[in-house]
C-alpha cells in the first residue's frame, strides 16, 4: 500500500518536475524585473506568489525541483556504486579486514557533514560538481553497510558454498554469485538514500554551501526567503512542502519494498 | 574386491582432524579419520545427523566456514596432499578433480542465474570454452542426467523447476568439471521418495559411464544398500568401523553398527501377520564439545566393557578387509 502510494506521488512529482518549461512561462531565474512584482501573494497569475526579485516562485520550485532530483540520483548512483562494492569486498573478506573496512566506515559516518562541506567548499570551491562529490562521500556508508550484512548472511549459504565446490574464481563469486543475490536490499536502501541525499543537499544549499543563487533549487529558495518568513510566508513554503512530499514518497517506497 | 585393495586409492584422508574451536570449548567434528577411496569404487559414509558426516565432506573440498578448522592429517588425491597446495591450486582441484552435490537441491542452486547457465559457467571457468561452446556442452551434460526439455530448462530459473530436476541440475554442475571424485552429501535426503530411487540409479549409471569414484555421505542404510561397494560408519567425529558393504550387513562388529541396522524398519510380513520388533537406540548421539571419556559410544553400548570407559579404542583388525574401533575386538 505504501509502495502504491509512493510510486504515485512520485511520477506526479517527477512529471511535473520533467515537464518544468512547459507547465510554467515564467524564467525561474531571470532577475531584472520591475518592483512592481515583488513580494507578490499567491494569485492565479502566480501560484505560489513571487520573491524579492519578482521571480515566479512556483516556476523556481519546478525548476528547482529538477535540480534536486538530478542531484540526488546521481549521488545516489555514485553511492550505491561505491557503497555496494566496499560493503561487498568487506564482507566477502570477512575477518580482520571486514572488521578495520567496518571501523574506516563507522569513522566517516561519525563526522559531520557540514563540517566537511565548508572544508571542501572553502578548498576547492563551490562548483555542483563537488557538491555532488561531498554528498557521495558522504551517503555511501550505510549501502556499505547493507550490503556486507547481506554479503555475510549469503556467504554461508548452500548456493554460494557450491558455487565455491566448483572452484569459481573469486570475481565470479562476487560479481556473478553474490552482488547479483543483494539486489533487492540495495535498490530498498538506495531509495531512502535519495531521500535522505535531497534532505543534506536542501540543507547545504540553505546554509549556501550547496547549489549557489541564483540557480534554484529547493534549498537556495528556502535561502531566499527565510528573512522574510513573516511577510513572505509562500516563498519558504512551498519548496518546503515539495521536500517534504518528494522525501515522503520516497521514504514510503523504500519502506513498501523492504516489507515486500 | 580385494583387487581393489592393490590400487593406489584416488583419495587417501589420513588422520584428519576438523575442529571448531568456540571459546575454550573445542568441537571435534571430524577427529582422526581415516578414508580410502579407489578409483571407480563407491563409499558410503554413514552415521546419524551431527556425527560430522557433512563436515568431513567440505573438509575434502577445504571449505570449512569459520570457527572450523582442518587441525591435523593429511588428504591425498593421487597421492598429493590437498592441504598443503596453496589456495589458487586448491581452487583449480575443487570442481575439476573433484565435485560436490548438495543435499537440498532447493538452496543449493543460485536463485538469479539460470539452471543452465549454472552448469556452463563451471565449464567455461575450468575450460576457458567459449559461451557458445559451453552452452552446447552442457546441454549435452543435461541429456546425460536425463533431464527432459534441456533447452527450456537451461533458461529457466531454479524456483521454476521441481526438487527432482533441481538435484539433476546440481548433478550435472558436479559432473562439469569432468572430476574423477564426486561426493554426495545426502544426495537424495530432501526428495521424494519416487524421486530418491531416479536420482540414486542416476548417480548409479553416471559412476559407470564417467568412471567416477563416490563419496556418498548418507544416513540411510537403504541408499548404502542400494549403491555402496564399502562402508564407513561414523560416530562421534570418528570412523567406528570400515567393511565391504554386504559383509556389514550380514556381520556387524561395531555394537554401533548392529545397534543402528536393528533400527531400521523392514518390509517382511510373517505368516502370521506380526512384523519383526523395531529396535530403537537408545541414547542420543553425544555432544561433540563434551565426549563421554574413552569410546565415545560407551554410554549408549549394550556390550560395553570396564575399559570402554577408561581409553579411547584404536583401530582393531579382526578380519581381511575389515576395521572396527571397539576393545571387544582387541583379542581377535
Amino acid at each position: 500500500m505504501n509502495l502504491l502510494i509512493g510510486l504515485v506521488i512520485l511520477g506526479f512529482i517527477l512529471v511535473l518536475a520533467l515537464t518544468a518549461p512547459w507547465i510554467t512561462r515564467y524564467d525561474p531565474n531571470a532577475l531584472e524585473a520591475p518592483a512592481a512584482t515583488r513580494y507578490l501573494s499567491p494569485s492565479w497569475q502566480h501560484l505560489f506568489g513571487t520573491d524579492q526579485f519578482g521571480r515566479d516562485v512556483c516556476a523556481r520550485v519546478l525548476h528547482g525541483g529538477r535540480l534536486s532530483l538530478c542531484i540526488a540520483l546521481a549521488v545516489v548512483f555514485g553511492a550505491v556504486f561505491f557503497g555496494s562494492l566496499y560493503g561487498a569486498i568487506s564482507g566477502y573478506l570477512g575477518g580482520v579486514w571486514d572488521q578495520l573496512l567496518m571501523r574506516f566506515v563507522d569513522m566517516l559516518l561519525a563526522f559531520p557533514i557540514v563540517f566537511l562541506a565548508t572544508t571542501v567548499m572553502a578548498l576547492f570551491g563551490t562548483g555542483l560538481k563537488w557538491l555532488v562529490m561531498i554528498l557521495i562521500l558522504t551517503s555511501w556508508m550505510d549501502v556499505a553497510r547493507v550490503v556486507r550484512a547481506e554479503i555475510l548472511a549469503l556467504k554461508a549459504r548452500p548456493f554460494i558454498l557450491k558455487a565455491r565446490a566448483t572452484g569459481l574464481n573469486t570475481q565470479r563469486l562476487l560479481f556473478r554469485h553474490l552482488l547479483p543475490n543483494t539486489f533487492a536490499a540495495i535498490t530498498a536502501i538506495a531509495v531512502l538514500r535519495v531521500a535522505d541525499v535531497i534532505l543534506i543537499e536542501s540543507a547545504l544549499s540553505f546554509l549556501g554551501l550547496g547549489v549557489q543563487p541564483p540557480t534554484a533549487s529547493w534549498g537556495t529558495i528556502l535561502n531566499d526567503g527565510k528573512a522574510v518568513l513573516a511577510t513572505a510566508w509562500w516563498i519558504t513554503t512551498f519548496p518546503g512542502l515539495a521536500i517534504i512530499v518528494t522525501v515522503l514518497s520516497f521514504n514510503m517506497i523504500g519502506e513498501g519494498m523492504q516489507h515486500r | 574386491m580385494n583387487d581393489l585393495f592393490k590400487m593406489n586409492p584416488l583419495l587417501q584422508i589420513r588422520g584428519l582432524k576438523t575442529h571448531f574451536c568456540k571459546g575454550k570449548k573445542i568441537l571435534r567434528a571430524v577427529d582422526d579419520v581415516d578414508l580410502r577411496i579407489h578409483p571407480g569404487e563407491t563409499v558410503a559414509l554413514v552415521g546419524e545427523s551431527g556425527c560430522g558426516k557433512t563436515t568431513l565432506a567440505f573438509s575434502v573440498f577445504r571449505l570449512v566456514a569459520p570457527p572450523g578448522r582442518i587441525v591435523g592429517g593429511a588428504i591425498e588425491l593421487r597421492g598429493e596432499n590437498l592441504l598443503a597446495l596453496p589456495e589458487r591450486q586448491m581452487n583449480a582441484v575443487r570442481g575439476r578433480e573433484m565435485g560436490l552435490i548438495f543435499q537440498d537441491p532447493s538452496s543449493a542452486l543460485n536463485p538469479v542465474i539460470r539452471a543452465g547457465e549454472q552448469i556452463a559457467e563451471v565449464i567455461r571457468h575450468h575450460f576457458r570454452e567459449n559461451r557458445k561452446s559451453a552452452r552446447r556442452q552442457a546441454l549435452a551434460l543435461m541429456e546425460k542426467v536425463q533431464l527432459p526439455n534441456v533447452e527450456m530448462i537451461y533458461d529457466s530459473y531454479p524456483h521454476q523447476l521441481s526438487g527432482g530436476l533441481r538435484q539433476r541440475v546440481l548433478i550435472a554442475i558436479a559432473l562439469a568439471g569432468r572430476p574423477a571424485l564426486i561426493v554426495a552429501d545426502e544426495p537424495t535426503s530432501a526428495l521424494d521418495v519416487s524421486i530418491q530411487s531416479q536420482i540414486l540409479a542416476l548417480l548409479k549409471q553416471l559412476k559407470e559411464e564417467f568412471k567416477l569414484s563416490l563419496l556418498l555421505i548418507t544416513h540411510d542404510f537403504g541408499v548404502v544398500a542400494q549403491m555402496a561397494d564399502r562402508v564407513a560408519v561414523m560416530y562421534a567425529g570418528k570412523i567406528v568401523e570400515e567393511a565391504p558393504a554386504p559383509a556389514l550387513f550380514t556381520s556387524p562388529l561395531h555394537p554401533y553398527t548392529a545397534a543402528l541396522l536393528q533400527a531400521i524398519p523392514q518390509i517382511s510380513f510373517s505368516n502370521n501377520g506380526a512384523q519383526q520388533e523395531l529396535k530403537p537406540l537408545a541414547g542420543a548421539v553425544p555432544d561433540l564439545a563434551n565426549l563421554p571419556s574413552g569410546c565415545a559410544f560407551h554410554p549408549r553400548c549394550p556390550v560395553r566393557l570396564e575399559e570402554c570407559s577408561q581409553k579411547p579404542p584404536t583401530n582393531f583388525l579382526p578380519a581381511p578387509n575389515r576395521i572396527v574401533r571397539c576393545f571387544k575386538y582387541e583379542a581377535a
